[in-house]
């Protein structure tokens, strides 16, 4: 009798995930076929177009580079030395040490001969107290804060607020202090800033550097890392930078961007009220708060995607890293979506309220908490059901399908335009990566944002923020 | 139920082997795409080295063009000629040259750039802004053309068309410059503020007239900005010293700076009242241009400034006092971090940063 009941729950549960997969696969699919045009577009004009003349022609706004560095000694000269290799010059450096505990700040100290200067810089923006404020004896548009560690652990959304505080330009891009910029990132960003009207915001899309060949913050030969860990990341990459965030131009705009890599413009920034402090995926929610204002405002913008505006980061490279670093996204994207629910299914914000956000959280939050929940109900289903294994072998080959064929889809735009990850056997890796990623990795992914997701409703109702 | 489950299960095997077929379609795809751009640049290489040697052929044989067909036998898009009239440019500097150029813009790169310009596509509408400046001087006929390029929303191209706009000193352009730019944010026009030449003689009469005919705040705001960077033909505004006591902050901000750099004789007792004003941004405006100014006899108002309530103010008076010279500097000196903290900071973040710079 019981064991009835329980299969009939087990089915009504499986019917209900099936339904909500097929519209995973439905809405995913449209993305990508909406995106694919727009990518290869994009691919001709920077192709037809010499941008560099079409820029220097104009007058070229000074750009503020925020670098929230914690602990990042081993990292932090590589990536100003691909700063000072751009292509674009007319950049400020603001190197935000968040009371690192190692040696970052004396090696900048050293490296940049600083010397203190009394703060003279508006506090728009709330952020933990700063110790001291260094300029650079032998670069002048070097600026280097010293604040006290962020309250909340590993959150460099205080750290960039810091480095809005002193920013003096119209626009800045954030960059990760383990992130590598190539030579014409900055132009891109700025070209397609330039290129779409009301642009307030371009988010950059972002590689894995493990398994490159790095000199001097200069990439000098790209390859997929050995590593699996890392390596089962990839493909994930790909589908979001290559067409992911593309396709959700046409519901509004992305709702996350990379934080290692975006441009903004300062006061559209400042005016929404800057970064949560509070939220570990502070990209997403820096972009949702935009979102947010604007569309409150009635103000026209646009938030734009360029995959052409390329840099290079670290990624997790063990189960344990990776554990931690999906556990803190899903509780920061948590914590967005919480702070920006009357914009869901609101028709004042728009295609945003009606469409792009409540998709979002449905794909991108919820999906990989429902896969959790499809393994274990797998799981119980073998003890109650009299064959659950040729449904699940198909399933199982469909969902490998599904993850196969995007990431192709993300290889033939890359092989397209021409970018990344060329050579046959860079192609063939990416597609055995696909089947990989399904045997362990993924259900690892899954597993996290479940637990990741517990821990949030738990935290919440202890009083703490996520 | 199990009926039900069957069909699902027939779905999903369908679904899972249609995602087979179409992975491999993508891989072949992927290469065959890849091929065809290889062999379309190759094929685009082969095109404009053909029309190049039909331009060279042509002004060899000092012929005269007929028409636009003849000019482009490969039919090349607007994009691929501009790079040819580059590459020409470049390597031929000669007068028979120039005498051809002005006819192959004529004959067929005009009448190309004016069907774009009305293109959907943001790219065309920009080549088309591209080859309007190939034009030396600009056809009246095409002024109304250019001036929708300035409402363009796409920014490059609303920059482009201003630099045309500029170079044909036309009343009509450069008042849709100002009524545009004038509303636009302040990020776009510090794009703009680079494209103006300082020495522009014939400009700063246009940009005058629309000053004095607009009523606008901004746009009258915008004309101040623009002519103060004017600096060698500074032209007499009647309404400058109503200006100054406008009500609207953009407006009064930029004619004290017009006034000081016009008229710095006149500024000099406006600026020192203006020190006192209700609105910070002012005061900060007014200590700054007192410093640029040299304004010693301003000094202990300065030193006044130098403990405001506001920021701004005080850094700018910190500046103002440091370019003063000796009696600035002595008061930026003469600051104590038990007196005023702030006065302190903002004083010794100046003699901070010079003591640097003059070190170096």
């Amino acid at each position: 009798m019981h064991s009835d009941l329980i299969i009939n729950i087990i089915q009504y549960a499986n019917a209900l995930i099936l339904i909500y997969f097929a519209f995973l696969w439905l809405s995913y699919t449209f993305l990508l076929l909406f995106s694919f045009s727009k990518v290869l577009q994009k691919f001709k004009e920077v192709k037809y177009n010499d941008i560099y003349p079409m820029l220097n022609k104009n007058a070229l706004i000074p750009i503020s580079i925020i670098i929230p560095a914690y602990n990042q000694t081993a990292r932090i000269r590589n990536t100003l030395a691909s700063i000072f290799r751009s292509e674009y010059q007319n950049f400020r450096i603001i190197v935000v040490n968040d009371g690192s505990t190692d040696e970052t700040l004396q090696l900048l100290k050293d490296d940049y001969a600083l010397y203190p200067v009394p703060p003279a810089f508006r506090q728009t923006l709330k952020t933990a107290k700063v110790i001291q404020y260094y300029r650079s004896r032998t670069l002048e548009n070097m600026l280097v804060i010293d604040k006290e560690h962020s309250p909340f652990a590993d959150s460099g959304a205080d750290s960039v607020n810091a480095g809005i505080n002193a920013c003096q330009t119209p626009a800045f891009v954030t960059l990760d202090s383990d992130t590598l910029l190539e030579p014409d990132t900055l132009t891109r960003l700025l070209f397609t800033y330039l290129t779409n009207p009301h642009c307030i915001c371009v988010g950059g899309a972002v590689y894995l550097s493990e398994g490159c060949t790095i000199k001097n913050g200069q990439i000098t030969k790209v390859k997929l890392p050995k590593n699996l860990t890392s390596a089962s990341q990839v493909p994930e990459y790909l589908r979001s930078f290559l067409y992911g965030r593309e396709g959700w131009t046409l519901l509004g705009g992305a709702l996350c961007f990379p934080g290692a890599l975006t441009f903004f413009e300062t006061q559209a920034v400042i005016e929404a009220g800057g970064y949560d402090p509070s939220n570990f995926a502070y990209d997403a929610g820096i972009l949702m708060s935009l979102h947010h204002h604007m569309r409150k405002m009635h103000h026209p913008y646009q938030v734009i995607f360029d995959p052409d505006a390329q840099g290079w980061t670290e990624q997790p490279n063990s189960i344990k890293s990776l554990w931690l670093q999906r556990n803190k996204w899903q509780r920061g994207l948590l914590r967005c979506i919480c702070n920006h629910k009357g914009m869901l299914f609101n028709p004042k914000y728009g295609v945003t309220g009606l469409v792009g956000f409540p998709l979002f959280t449905l794909l991108e939050v919820f999906s990989t908490v429902i896969e959790a929940i499809t393994y274990t109900l797998f799981f119980i289903s073998i003890f109650f059901m009299p064959d659950p294994f040729t449904g699940l072998g198909w399933l199982v080959f469909l969902a490998w399908g599904f993850l196969t064929l995007h990431t192709m889809a993300a290889v033939f735009l890359n092989l397209s335009t021409q970018r990344k990850y060329q050579s046959k056997s860079d192609v063939f890796y990416l597609f055995a990566l696909s089947t990989i990623d399904l045997m362990g990795f993924r259900q690892t992914k899954a597993f996290t944002t479940l637990f990741g997701t517990f821990q949030y409703i738990i935290n919440r109702l202890r009083g703490k923020p996520q | 139920m199990s009926q039900a489950a069957a069909h699902i299960l027939f779905l999903i095997k369908w679904v899972a082997i249609s995602q087979l077929i179409l992975i491999f379609c993508f891989v072949l795809l992927s290469y065959i795409r890849r091929s065809y751009l290889k062999y379309e640049k190759r094929q685009n290489i082969l095109k404009i080295k053909k029309t190049k040697q039909r331009w060279i052929s042509y002004l060899s044989e000092n012929q005269k063009f007929s028409d636009s067909e003849s000019l482009n036998p490969e039919h090349l898009p607007l994009y691929h000629l501009l790079g040819i009239i580059k590459q020409m440019d470049q390597k031929l500097n000669t007068a028979a040259w120039k005498e051809k150029r002005y006819e192959i813009i004529q004959i067929m790169i005009l009448p190309k750039a004016r069907a774009l310009s009305h293109s959907k596509d943001w790219f065309n509408r920009y080549t088309a802004c591209q080859a309007f400046e190939l034009d030396s001087k600009l056809d009246p006929n095409d002024e109304p053309i250019i001036k929708n390029l300035i409402y363009d929303e796409v920014p490059l191209i609303a920059l482009d068309a201003q630099r045309i706009a500029i170079c044909s000193n036309s009343q009509m352009l450069i008042d849709a410059i100002v009524d545009c730019f004038s509303q636009a944010r302040h990020v776009q026009q510090s794009f703009y503020a680079g494209l103006l030449p300082k020495d522009a003689k014939t400009l700063a009469p246009l940009f005058a007239h629309k000053l004095t005919e607009s009523s606008s705040p901004y746009a009258k705001a915008f004309c101040y900005r623009v002519l103060s960077v004017f600096t060698t033909s500074f032209q007499k505004i009647a309404s400058l010293d109503q200006d100054i006591h406008s009500d609207n902050l953009e407006l009064k901000l930029s004619a004290l700076e017009y006034i000081a750099l016009s008229e710095p004789n006149k500024a000099e007792a406006k600026l020192q009242k203006a020190l006192q004003d209700t609105k910070w941004e002012v005061r900060a405006k007014a200590a700054n241009l007192l410093g640029k100014l040299h304004i010693v006899s301003s000094a202990y108002l300065l030193e006044k400034t130098l403990k405001d309530d506001q920021w701004w103010v005080r850094i700018n008076s910190a500046e103002a006092l440091f370019k003063l010279g000796e009696p600035g500097i002595k008061i930026l000196k003469a600051q104590a971090f038990n007196k005023d903290r702030y006065a302190y900071e903002a004083a010794q973040s100046v003699l901070l940063r010079m003591q640097v710079k003059n070190a170096l």
